[in-house]
C-alpha cells in the first residue's frame, strides 16, 4: 500500500474527527461535549486543507470553531448548572439510535464503496464550475464563483442567503426582546 | 537534502526563535509597561534589581515559578490546567503568518527561502490570524468556567461577549486593505504598498483607527480590560489562578499586544518596507520593529490615560458605533475599487468621516463638559443622579420627616442636608 | 444557458424581489407610524406589486419571458408562475385572516409579523422557480425560518413556545438530511444544476443510471428530507403538536404554504432534475408505500381528536397522502398526468383550506377556544362562517360535485392509468376518503344540528368574514370553472417536461 505524508494526515484527522464526534455525543457533561465540538470543527478544518482548501478551512474555524461554539458555550453557561456530572443526559431510546445510525453508516460507506461517479469525467462548464483556474489560487475562484455576474456563479443563492440571515436577526429580536409594557 | 525537509528544518528553526523571542519580548514588556506607566504617573519605577532594573523580568519569572499554584476544590481539574495554555497556544500560533521581512531577506538560495523572516506566508493569511485569535476566547472562557467560581465566570462571559463583539469590527475594518491589496497574503498586502508607492493608512484612515480601537478591545487592554475590572469582578477570569498559571495569561495578553501591532504595522504601515531604506540588509526587521514597538507604547499610553468604560458602553460603542462606521468604510471602499477611482479618494473619504465624528464627538462633549455644567458649589453636592447617599438621605428624613418636604439648597452651605432629590432637581436647572 | 446576468433577468426575479421588498418596507414602515391598520393595508395591497409582475411575466407584456436567469438558477416556465400566483394567494390570504388575530392575541408589531410572512412566501416562491440544488435548500431555509418564528409568536404561551422549539429542532434536522442528500447527488453527477443532473443521469455514456446506490441514497435523503416538510408519514410527528401550539393564523401558514413549497420542489428535483427514475426506476415503491401510510394514519388519527387544530393537522397529514399518490403515479413512468393532478389538487387545496382556518381563526378570535365542541351551533351563532366552513370541509372530504372531488379525482385517475402497481394504491386511496368523511361531517353536524351552549351571536372581525367570502368565491369559481383551471395547469405540468 501505498503510504505518503497526506494519506497519514488524513487518517490522523479522521481518527481525531470520529473520536470527537463520538465524544460530542456521548459526553455526560455539556461543556465538555461543547469542548469536543470544537475539535470536530477543527478537524474538519484539516480535511478541507488536505483538499486544498485552504479558505474553506479557515472559515470554519473562524465561524464554527470561533463564534458558533462559542455561542453554544454562552446559552449553556448562562442558562444552567453546567458543572454537574450529567447535564447532558442520553434519551432512553439509545440504543434505537445506535442501531440505526450504525445501520444507515453502513448503508452509505457501501453505497459510496460501489457507486460509479460522474464527476472525474464533466466536460460541461456547469460541470467544471467548481475547478480552480489556477490564477489567484482558491480564494480569487471562490469569489467569482460566489458573486460573479460575468460568468457561472452562484450570485442569486448568496443574494437569498443574506435576506435568510436578516430573517434570522428579526426573529431573534423579535423573541428574545423584553415586553414593553 | 530534499527541499521539502529543508523547508521543515527551517520552519522548525523559525518556530524556535519565534517562540524564544515573544517570550522573553514578553517577560522584557512587563518592564517596560511597568517603567513606562511609572514615567506617566511620575514615579521611578521599578530599578532596583540590575541596572535600570533589567533583571527585574527575571525575578518575577523565579517569584511566579515557585509561588503555589492553587486549584480550586470546586474547580473542573482537567479544564482548569489546560486553559491558561489554550491562550497561550492561541497566542503564538497567530503570530505565525506575520512577516519580519521579505522572502528574498537572505538571498535566494533554498535555505534563504526556507529561513524567510516569518514562519508561514500563506495565501489566506489576514483570515488565519482572524480565524486563530476567535479561539483566543477558549482559554479565556474555559478558565473563567472551570474555576467554578461565579466572579471568574461572569468575568469569563463578558470578556467572550466583548471579543466576540469586537471582531466583527476587526474583520470588517481589515476588509478595505484586503480590497486594495487584493490579496490575503501578509507578504503579497506589503508587496502592494510597494506597488502603490505607499502606505495603506493614507487610503484607509478610517479603517485603521477603527481597527485600532475594536483590537485594544479584543486583546482586552485599557480601556478596555473589563474582563478584569477588579472593582466589579474582583479579577475577572483571573481570579482563581496563581503562580505560573496566572503569568502565562498576562504572556498570552502581551503577545496578543505584538501580533495585533504587527497586522497594524503590516496592514496599514508597509510592514517591514521604509520607503529605499528597505533595501539594506538587515534593516527591514528593524523597521518593522521600530513600528511595532510605537503601537505598543500607544498601548501603554492608553492605558495611562483612559479610564475604563463601563460595559453597557463598551457594547453599545462596539454594536452601535464601530459597526456601521466598519461597513460605512466597507461600501465607500467598495465603492471606490468598483468604480476604478484613484486611491486617495478613499482616503479623504475617511479623513472627512473622522472630521465630522470628531465634530460631533467635540459638539457632544461641549455640551456635556463639566465647566459647562453648574459647578458643585452652585448646586451642592455633585453627584449623579442613580447615586443614592443613604446616611445624608436618613438624615434628611429625620429632620423632615417627608422627602417631598425637604427644601433644596440650591446654592452654598448645609450640604448635609441636601437630599438625593434635591441635588436631582439642583442638577436640572 | 446565458453567460452573464441581464436586466431581462431581473425581471424573471421581480415577484420574488417584489416580495423581498414589500417585506423590507412592512418592516421599516413599522417604525414611523403605529397604525397596524395601514401597515397591514401596505402590506396586503402591496402583493398587487408581485401580482403585477407575475402577471407581467406569465403575459410576456414586456417582450419574451427569458427561460432562466442567473445561470440556470432561476426558470422562467410555466410550473414556476403557477407556483408564484399560488404562494401570492397564501400569502393574501393569510395576512388577510390573520389581521383581527394577530391584534388580539400577538403581542407584536404588525411590521415584524407580516414582513416574517412576506419573506417566507418568497422563499416559497424560490423554491417553486429555482433549477438548482442549492439556491433550493436557502429558498427553503428563506421559508423556513419565519416559520419557526411565527410557531413562537405567542410569547406568554407555552405551547406556542413548545411548538416553536420542536419546529426548529425537526426542521434544521430535516434540513441536515435534505443538505446530506443533496451533497451526495452533488458528489455523483459533479453539478448541482438539476438539468446537467437530469442529464448526466440519462446520458448512457456515465453509466450511473442503473443500481447506483449513492445516487439512490441522495434521492431518497432528499425526499426524506421534504418528507418532513410535507408532512408524510413516519416524519409527520411534528405536525399536530406544532399545528396545535402555533397560533391559528401560523398554522394556517404552515398547512398551505409548507406543504405546497414542499410539494414544489420535490417535484422540480424529482421530475424536473430527472432524480425519479434513478436505480431502474423503482423509487415510487417508496413513494407508494409512504403515500399509503400516510394517509390511512392521517385519516384515522383525525377521526380521534377533539381539538380542531390537531384535527387539521391529521388531515393535512391525509391530503398530503393523496398528494404523494399523485407523486408515485407521477413517478412511474414520468407522465405529465399525474403533475397535473398534483397541481390542480394544490391549488384547490390551499383555497379550501384557508376557507377552512378562517372558521377557526373567526371561532378562536370571538371564543378563544379551538375545540371541536366549540363548534356546537355555530350555524346559528355566525351563519356565514359556519356556511363558508362547511363548503370548505365539504370540499376537503371530496364531497362531489366540489373542486376537491374533480382533483382528488383526477391525481386517483391518474394513478389508475399506470396500470397493476398502483391500483391497491387507488382503492386504498378511495376508502380514506370515506372515512375522511366522518370527521369532516362529524365538524359539519355539530355545527348545525347540535345546540349551543350559548345562543349568542359570534362577533367575527371583518377581515376573516371577507377572507371566508373569498375564500368561497374561490371554491366556487375553481368548481365552475375548472376545465380552465385544467387547461393552465396543463401547460405548467408540461413545462417541467420540456427541458428534456
Amino acid at each position: 500500500m501505498h503510504v505518503d505524508l497526506a494519506s497519514i494526515a488524513f487518517w490522523v484527522i479522521a481518527i481525531v474527527l470520529v473520536g470527537a464526534s463520538l465524544a460530542v455525543v456521548l459526553q455526560r457533561n455539556i461543556v465538555h461535549a461543547a469542548l469536543a465540538l470544537i475539535v470536530v470543527f477543527g478537524a474538519a478544518a484539516g480535511i478541507y486543507i488536505l483538499l486544498n482548501a485552504e479558505f474553506i478551512a479557515i472559515v470554519q474555524v473562524l465561524i464554527y470553531a470561533g463564534a458558533v461554539t462559542i455561542l453554544i458555550l454562552f446559552a449553556i453557561m448562562l442558562t444552567q448548572h453546567s458543572m454537574g456530572r450529567n447535564s447532558n443526559p442520553f434519551s432512553t431510546q439509545w440504543w434505537l439510535a445506535a442501531l440505526i445510525c450504525i445501520l444507515l453508516g453502513g448503508g452509505i460507506i457501501y453505497a459510496v464503496g460501489h457507486s460509479v461517479m460522474a464527476i472525474g469525467t464533466a466536460t460541461s462548464p456547469v460541470l467544471l464550475a467548481g475547478e480552480g483556474s489556477g490564477v489567484g489560487g482558491t480564494v480569487v475562484r471562490l469569489g467569482q464563483l460566489l458573486y460573479s455576474p460575468f460568468q457561472y456563479s452562484y450570485v442569486l443563492p448568496f443574494e437569498i442567503a443574506s435576506v435568510v440571515l436578516l430573517v434570522a436577526i428579526v426573529g431573534a429580536i423579535m423573541i428574545g426582546r423584553e415586553e414593553e409594557e | 537534502m530534499s527541499d521539502v525537509a529543508i523547508q521543515l528544518i527551517g520552519a522548525l528553526i523559525k518556530c524556535v526563535v519565534v517562540i524564544g523571542a515573544l517570550l522573553t519580548i514578553f517577560a522584557y514588556m512587563t518592564l517596560i509597561e511597568r517603567r513606562v506607566l511609572a514615567r506617566f504617573q511620575r514615579r521611578v519605577g521599578p530599578n532596583r534589581a540590575g541596572p535600570f532594573g533589567l533583571l527585574q523580568p527575571l525575578a518575577d519569572g523565579m517569584k511566579m515559578a515557585f509561588k503555589e499554584q492553587i486549584i480550586p476544590s470546586k474547580a473542573r481539574r482537567f479544564v482548569f490546567l489546560i486553559a491558561p495554555s489554550i491562550s497561550v497556544f492561541v497566542a503564538l500560533s497567530a503570530f505565525a503568518v506575520v512577516p519580519l521581512g521579505d522572502t528574498t531577506a537572505w538571498g535566494n538560495s533554498v535555505w534563504a527561502h526556507a529561513l524567510a523572516p516569518y514562519i508561514a506566508d500563506i495565501n489566506v493569511g489576514v483570515l488565519y490570524i482572524l480565524a486563530i485569535s476567535s479561539l483566543a476566547v477558549y482559554g479565556i472562557v474555559l478558565g473563567g468556567w472551570s474555576s467554578g467560581n461565579h466572579y471568574s465566570l461572569l468575568g469569563a462571559l463578558r470578556s467572550a461577549a466583548q471579543m466576540v463583539s469586537y471582531e466583527v469590527s476587526i474583520a470588517l475594518s481589515l476588509a478595505g486593505v484586503l480590497m486594495f491589496s487584493q490579496t490575503l497574503s501578509m507578504v503579497g498586502i506589503v508587496h502592494a504598498q510597494v506597488n502603490y508607492g505607499i502606505w495603506f493608512i493614507l487610503v484607509q484612515p478610517l479603517g485603521f483607527l477603527l481597527y485600532g480601537i475594536a483590537a485594544t478591545a479584543e486583546v482586552n487592554r485599557a480601556p478596555f480590560d473589563l474582563p478584569e475590572a477588579e472593582q466589579e469582578l474582583v479579577a475577572g477570569y483571573l481570579t482563581e489562578f496563581s503562580g505560573l498559571r496566572w503569568s502565562l495569561y498576562q504572556m498570552a495578553e502581551y503577545i496578543n499586544m505584538i501580533t495585533v501591532s504587527s497586522i497594524a504595522a503590516t496592514l496599514f504601515f508597509g510592514g517591514w518596507t521604509l520607503g529605499g531604506l528597505s533595501g539594506i540588509p538587515g534593516l527591514p526587521i528593524v523597521w518593522y520593529v521600530v513600528k511595532v514597538a510605537i503601537f505598543l507604547f500607544i498601548f501603554m499610553w492608553l492605558r495611562a490615560t483612559l479610564p475604563r468604560i463601563r460595559y453597557d458602553q463598551l457594547m453599545r460603542f462596539g454594536w452601535q458605533v464601530l459597526l456601521p462606521l466598519s461597513v460605512l468604510n466597507l461600501l465607500a471602499t467598495a465603492v471606490v475599487i468598483a468604480f476604478g477611482w484613484p486611491w486617495w479618494i478613499s482616503g479623504v473619504f475617511g479623513l472627512a468621516v473622522l472630521l465630522v465624528g470628531g465634530a460631533v464627538y467635540y459638539a457632544r462633549m461641549r455640551r456635556n463638559h463639566p465647566l459647562t455644567q453648574p459647578t458643585q458649589d452652585e448646586i451642592g453636592l455633585l453627584l449623579p443622579q442613580s447615586v443614592r447617599l443613604v446616611h445624608i438621605e436618613a438624615q434628611a428624613l429625620a429632620t423632615n420627616g417627608t422627602n417631598g418636604a425637604i427644601s433644596a439648597n440650591g446654592s452654598k452651605g448645609d450640604k448635609s442636608g441636601a437630599s438625593a432629590e434635591a441635588v436631582e432637581a439642583g442638577a436640572r436647572p | 444557458m446565458t453567460s452573464q446576468i441581464t436586466i431581462e433577468q431581473f425581471w424573471l426575479l421581480s415577484p420574488e424581489l417584489s416580495v423581498v421588498l414589500l417585506g423590507f418596507l412592512v418592516l421599516g414602515l413599522d417604525l414611523l407610524t403605529k397604525r397596524r391598520g395601514l401597515v397591514t393595508a401596505v402590506a396586503i395591497i402591496g402583493l398587487a406589486v408581485p401580482t403585477f409582475f407575475s402577471i407581467s411575466l406569465a403575459t410576456s407584456l414586456f417582450g419574451p419571458r427569458p427561460t432562466s436567469g442567473f445561470f440556470g438558477m432561476l426558470l422562467g416556465d410555466q410550473y414556476s408562475l403557477f407556483f408564484q400566483f399560488l404562494f401570492l394567494i397564501v400569502a393574501f390570504g393569510v395576512m388577510l385572516a390573520s389581521y383581527g388575530y394577530a391584534e388580539k392575541y400577538l403581542r407584536v408589531t404588525p411590521g415584524e409579523y407580516y414582513s416574517v410572512i412576506l419573506f417566507s412566501v418568497a422563499g416559497m416562491m424560490l423554491m417553486g422557480s429555482t433549477g438548482e440544488l442549492i439556491t433550493i435548500y436557502i429558498a427553503l431555509e428563506l421559508t423556513s425560518i419565519p416559520l419557526y418564528i411565527l410557531a413562537g409568536f405567542s410569547r406568554t404561551d407555552t405551547r406556542s413556545a413548545e411548538a416553536a422549539i420542536k419546529y426548529v429542532l425537526l426542521g434544521a434536522m430535516s434540513s441536515a438530511i435534505l443538505l446530506y442528500g443533496m451533497a451526495l447527488t452533488y458528489g455523483v453527477t459533479g453539478t448541482t444544476d438539476l438539468h446537467a443532473i437530469a442529464a448526466v443521469i440519462t446520458s448512457p455514456q456515465h453509466g450511473i443510471l442503473s443500481g447506483n446506490l449513492m445516487l439512490l441514497a441522495g434521492a431518497v435523503f432528499m425526499f426524506v428530507g421534504f418528507g418532513f416538510k410535507i408532512s408524510a408519514v413516519p416524519f409527520h410527528m411534528w405536525a399536530p403538536d406544532i399545528y396545535e401550539g402555533a397560533p391559528t393564523p401560523a398554522t394556517l401558514f404552515f398547512s398551505v404554504g409548507s406543504k405546497a413549497a414542499g410539494f414544489a420542489a420535490i417535484m422540480r428535483i424529482f421530475v424536473f432534475g430527472g432524480l425519479a427514475s434513478v436505480s431502474g426506476n423503482y423509487l415510487w415503491v417508496m413513494v407508494a408505500i409512504i403515500a399509503a401510510i400516510t394517509m390511512t394514519l392521517g385519516n384515522v388519527i383525525a377521526l380521534l381528536q377533539t381539538n380542531i387544530k390537531r384535527m387539521m393537522a391529521y388531515s393535512s397529514i391525509g391530503q398530503a397522502g393523496y398528494l404523494l399518490v399523485g407523486l408515485a403515479a407521477v413517478m412511474i413512468h414520468n407522465t405529465a398526468a399525474g403533475i397535473l393532478g398534483l397541481l390542480t389538487f394544490l391549488a384547490v387545496y390551499v383555497v379550501t383550506n384557508i376557507g377552512a382556518f378562517a372558521g377557526i381563526i373567526g371561532l378562536a378570535d370571538a371564543t378563544g377556544k379551538e375545540n371541536i365542541r366549540d363548534f356546537d351551533g355555530l350555524g346559528r351563532r355566525s351563519p356565514w362562517i359556519a356556511f363558508g366552513m362547511g363548503l370548505c370541509l365539504l370540499s376537503l372530504a371530496g364531497i362531489p360535485p366540489q373542486a376537491g372531488f374533480m382533483s382528488k379525482l383526477f391525481i386517483f385517475f391518474a394513478a389508475w392509468q399506470q396500470g397493476s402497481g398502483l391500483t391497491w394504491l387507488v382503492v386504498l386511496g378511495l376508502l380514506n376518503s370515506a372515512i375522511a368523511i366522518v370527521y369532516y361531517v362529524n365538524v359539519l353536524w355539530r355545527m348545525f344540528a347540535v345546540d349551543p351552549a350559548k345562543r349568542d351571536r359570534l362577533t367575527i372581525p371583518g377581515s376573516v368574514n371577507l377572507t371566508m367570502t373569498l375564500s368561497v368565491i374561490g371554491i366556487i369559481a375553481l368548481t365552475i370553472a375548472f376545465g380552465v383551471l385544467l387547461t393552465h395547469v396543463g401547460t405548467s405540468a408540461n413545462s417541467l417536461f420540456t427541458l428534456h
